[in-house]
């Protein structure tokens, strides 16, 4: 088989047919495309980092339903329903001002502040911190917890911590 | 993460009836908005709570409207759902710090819910390491590690503060020199104070001589004795220990915590010691000689100082930045240049080339701020030195002239002034790593006080084992109360083969691990002819079991020390034999070094077919009574599972063997079939009866013949 037939098994769909709202008796979503319905849906992200915005819908079981490849396309209050279930299944809260980072044996201990409150983790090894090519940086904690950078949004200071890590 | 303090017992009694009993809770670092703070999961006999105390927030769910209980693996977190009736509710979120704490709630709560187990508060309390409550008490019990060599401790004691004391002295001599012998034209002292300067800087180098070996010595003898007991020590806890600490941690702890207790135990204090008697003593002997003069040589002081903090803090960071864009350049050349082939045939030559252009400038960048940091801290920090001496000799110089003072003394005065910053120095920067030499003592008693679990009691005996198995109502956790095994019965008579089979994760290893005593079991016992498995010497029982695993370990070595490795008195022969046997002597000697050949790290100059039978002849060679075959086949083809399948019945003959396996065929000719579901036996029979009783064995087999029959007809295609 070409690549071309396997692309016909993404199913894409514009978001524009698309309608999201909450499925509160399941703790999952329901979705409208043009007349269908599907209950019980969760929303995946294939690339959590690199593009936050693709989703993939899937069944509980996994099953595929269709696949947005932006969906800031969405209607707002699509959007809305749709982020509050991603918040959950891609917890990753934004760090706005590091605090202090100090190091010791092998260790470097974070003290930030996140859009998600205050919070103190640490992280160990190279591999705990990924930059990624349009600037922003993910960091991975020993408990596998993930935090998102924008190196644009911080202060002087946070970013001297930073410049001590990465 | 955060600092826990536990909240008091009483807590929760206002979200709980009067007699309503708590069992247990846990706490998640989550409120439910997702925001970072604290909410409860409480669980008392008839319902679940969750709670945050900040917000308010409270709900509850009664424990008899469960119908699942579902634990969420999440990016970042986690989440505990229940399924009621007639919806689903989310019960608690959690980060990623928490998820072993809740993985255990949600199996507490299930057992609660669907097994009715009666639960006691005691036994759910989560363990906390051994905590010194004083740093006196690490501070002492890290010198009783010095109480074998005192005596090479007093003599680099001793040494240093004669080395110290004569350090003091020259300046002094060269007062006298100056004023009594120069200037009064004294030849006679002029010799005599010359002499004795020479005898001071003789005895004072051999002093150091002495002083450095003699630490050496000292240090590598603690370490020595202190890595060696740790290792006996950790060779002795049993497994259980090794899952919850993890085997990184404990490395460390051998390599790196021990390296840093023998800096602390020798240079460390030592330095400590002599630079504040040397910081002292020049102090008080520069205060005593002219107070005021003084102050002006305490003038560079502050800008030391400060000097050396800004250094030392971004010192560390630009280095270790340095070697951070270094590592870079090496991963890349580790992934690019063997990687060769792929990256030709990609034709990404270019696109390689300018990453690596890119990384080898960062270094470059990195590299400058070190050099600018160093051209912008230690000049000015000369300066400063230098200007105040200069300042010195200004106003000492007039009062010299004044006659207030002799010409000798502000000599003595100005080399004091010069000897006066190199301990200071030091001294500032031992105080974080004496910190983290303490941390790293800590943590080694902390390891060496942990008791083996399992060890043997003292009515253990030698046992010559027949090979009878029973196991009679066995119950075992990892954990108490989250049951992977429950009530397992089962007999194995001696010389009987035995298939065990179920879905990954059943509990078919865990059944071996008891029977080779790495846990006791939480209810229950294992007989083996008829013996308690406690009553038996834990080397006797494990000597007689061979086991051979799906991944087996290799230890770096050659092959022969691999094969021997359970007996290690083995004659050559017996190696080459136990080879043949495991069909592994024609690839062996096919290798030019044959049986020296080195394995590599983990046997990983061999393949995994390789490696297999390796095992298996190791296992074959302490003759075992015993044997067990935990999915001994399922990582290698089909070629050489034959092969390996042939060398494992060479080894089954005569011995009660019980062979895990995935794939159903290999155990299809077992006098008996075990078949393990969720920790449970469902089903006990040969291979045609539980065919016959049409249950979970058939139907593992048909889907198991439909899945071989598809990949076959796959292959087919293909070709
Ligand atoms: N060291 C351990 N600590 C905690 N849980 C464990 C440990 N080893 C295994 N388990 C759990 O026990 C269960 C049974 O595991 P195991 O006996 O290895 O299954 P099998 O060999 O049948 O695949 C699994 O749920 C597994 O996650
Ligand atoms: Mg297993």
């Amino acid at each position: 088989m070409s690549l071309r037939e396997f692309l016909g098994e993404v199913r894409i769909v514009d978001p524009k047919d698309v309608k999201i709202v909450c499925d509160e008796r399941r703790n999952s979503l329901k979705i409208f495309i043009r007349d269908e319905i599907y209950y019980n849906v969760l929303p995946k992200k294939p690339f959590p980092f690199t593009r936050p915005y693709f989703i993939i819908f899937t069944t509980r079981r996994g099953e595929e339903i269709c696949v947005l490849k932006d969906y800031r396309g969405l209607d707002k209050d699509s959007i809305k329903n749709l982020e509050y279930m991603l918040s959950k299944m891609y917890y990753i809260p934004l760090i706005k001002d590091i605090e202090k980072i100090s190091y010791s044996s092998g260790t470097y201990r974070w003290s930030v502040l996140t859009d998600r409150g205050r919070r103190e983790f640490e992280t160990r090894g190279r591999r705990s911190i990924v930059k990624l090519s349009d600037g922003r940086i993910i960091v991975f904690d020993i408990d596998e917890n993930v935090y998102e950078i924008r190196p644009w949004l911080l202060d002087r200071k946070s970013i001297e911590y930073l410049d001590l890590v990465i | 993460m955060e600092d826990e303090g536990e909240p008091p017992d009483n807590y929760f009694t206002h979200l709980v009836e009067k007699d309503e009993k708590i069992l247990f809770w846990f706490n998640s670092d989550l409120d439910e908005k997702g925001f970072f703070g604290r909410s409860y999961l409480i669980v008392t006999p008839k319902r679940v709570i969750t709670y945050t105390p900040s917000t308010g927030y409270t709900r509850w769910y009664p424990l008899g409207g469960i119908r699942e209980v579902r634990f969420l693996d999440h990016l970042g977190g986690g989440e505990i759902e229940l399924v009621l009736k007639d919806r689903v509710v989310s019960l608690i979120r959690f980060s990623r710090s928490k998820v072993a704490d809740f993985r255990k709630a949600a199996r507490l709560l299930e057992e609660l819910v669907f097994r009715e187990v009666r639960l006691e508060n005691k036994d759910i309390v989560v363990e906390r390491g051994v905590s010194y409550d004083k740093k006196i008490d690490i501070v002492v019990r890290l010198f009783s590690l010095l109480k074998p060599y005192w005596r090479i401790g007093l003599v680099a004691l001793i040494s240093s503060l004669i080395a110290v004391a004569l350090g003091l002295l020259p300046p002094y001599l060269m007062k006298i020199l100056i004023d009594e012998a120069l200037t009064k034209g004294n030849i006679d002292l002029l010799v005599q104070l010359s002499l004795y300067l020479i005898a001071i800087y003789l005895t004072s180098t051999l002093l150091g001589i002495i002083r450095g070996y003699s630490l050496t010595l000292l240090g590598e003898k603690i370490v020595y004795d202190l890595r060696k007991r740790l290792y006996r020590h950790v060779q002795q806890l049993s497994l259980g220990f090794f899952d919850r600490y993890g085997s990184g941690r404990l490395i460390s702890r051998i390599s790196d915590d021990t390296s840093r207790i023998k800096w602390f135990l020798t240079w460390g204090v030592q330095s400590l010691i002599v630079n504040t008697l040397q910081t002292v003593g020049i102090g008080v002997i520069v205060f005593s000689m002219n107070p005021s003069l003084a102050i002006f040589a305490l003038i560079p002081a502050p800008i030391i100082l400060v000097g050396i903090r800004y250094y030392k803090t971004r010192a560390w960071r630009y280095y270790h930045k340095v070697w951070r864009r270094w590592a870079d350049v090496n991963a890349m050349l580790v992934d690019t240049i063997p990687g060769a082939m792929i990256v030709k045939s990609f034709t990404r030559e270019r696109f390689e080339t300018e990453r690596f252009t890119r990384k080898l400038w960062e270094v470059v960048k990195a590299t400058l701020r070190t050099v600018r940091l160093r051209l912008q801290v230690f000049p000015a920090m000369g300066l400063a030195t230098s200007i105040s001496a200069v300042l010195v000799w200004w106003f000492g110089g007039l009062r010299v002239i004044s006659g207030e003072i002799t010409l000798g003394l502000l000599t003595a005065f100005v080399s004091y002034m010069w000897q006066f910053y190199g301990p200071i120095n030091i001294l500032s920067t031992l105080v974080e790593p004496l910190q983290s030499a303490l941390t790293s003592a800590e943590r080694i008693f902390e390891l060496l006080d942990s008791e083996p679990e399992i060890k043997d009691s003292k009515e253990a005996i030698d046992l010559e084992i027949k090979g009878h198995i029973v196991f009679r109502n066995v119950y075992f956790g990892y954990e108490p109360y989250v049951y992977v095994l429950r009530n397992i019965n089962l007999e194995i008579k001696p010389g009987e083969v035995v298939g065990i089979v179920g879905p990954s994760g059943s509990g078919k290893t865990t059944l071996i691990k008891l029977l080779l005593r790495f846990y006791d079991p939480s209810q229950g016992k294992i007989l083996i002819d008829g013996v308690d498995l406690r009553k038996i010497k834990l080397k006797s029982l494990r000597r007689q079991i061979g086991i051979v695993q799906q991944e087996p370990i290799l230890f770096s070595g050659s092959i022969a020390e691999n094969i021997a490795y359970g007996k290690e008195d083995a004659e050559p022969e017996e190696i080459i034999a136990a080879a043949k046997a495991a069909y592994a002597h024609d690839f062996i000697m096919k290798l030019p070094a044959a049986y020296d050949t080195q394995v590599g790290e983990r046997g990983s100059r061999l393949s995994g077919g390789e490696r297999q039978r390796i095992a298996i002849a190791r296992a074959i060679i302490t003759n075992p009574k015993i044997l067990i075959l935990d999915e001994a086949t399922s990582s290698v083809d089909t070629i050489t599972e034959k092969q390996i399948q042939a060398a494992l019945n060479n080894l089954i003959r005569g011995r009660t063997t019980i062979v895990i396996a995935h794939r159903l065929s290999t155990v299809k000719n077992a006098d008996k079939i075990v078949v393990i579901s969720n920790g449970q036996v469902v089903e006990i029979g040969k291979h045609e009866e539980l065919l016959e009783r049409n249950g979970l064995y058939a139907k593992l087999w048909r889907a198991q013949f439909e899945e071989e029959k598809r990949a076959l007809k796959e292959k087919l295609r293909v070709i």
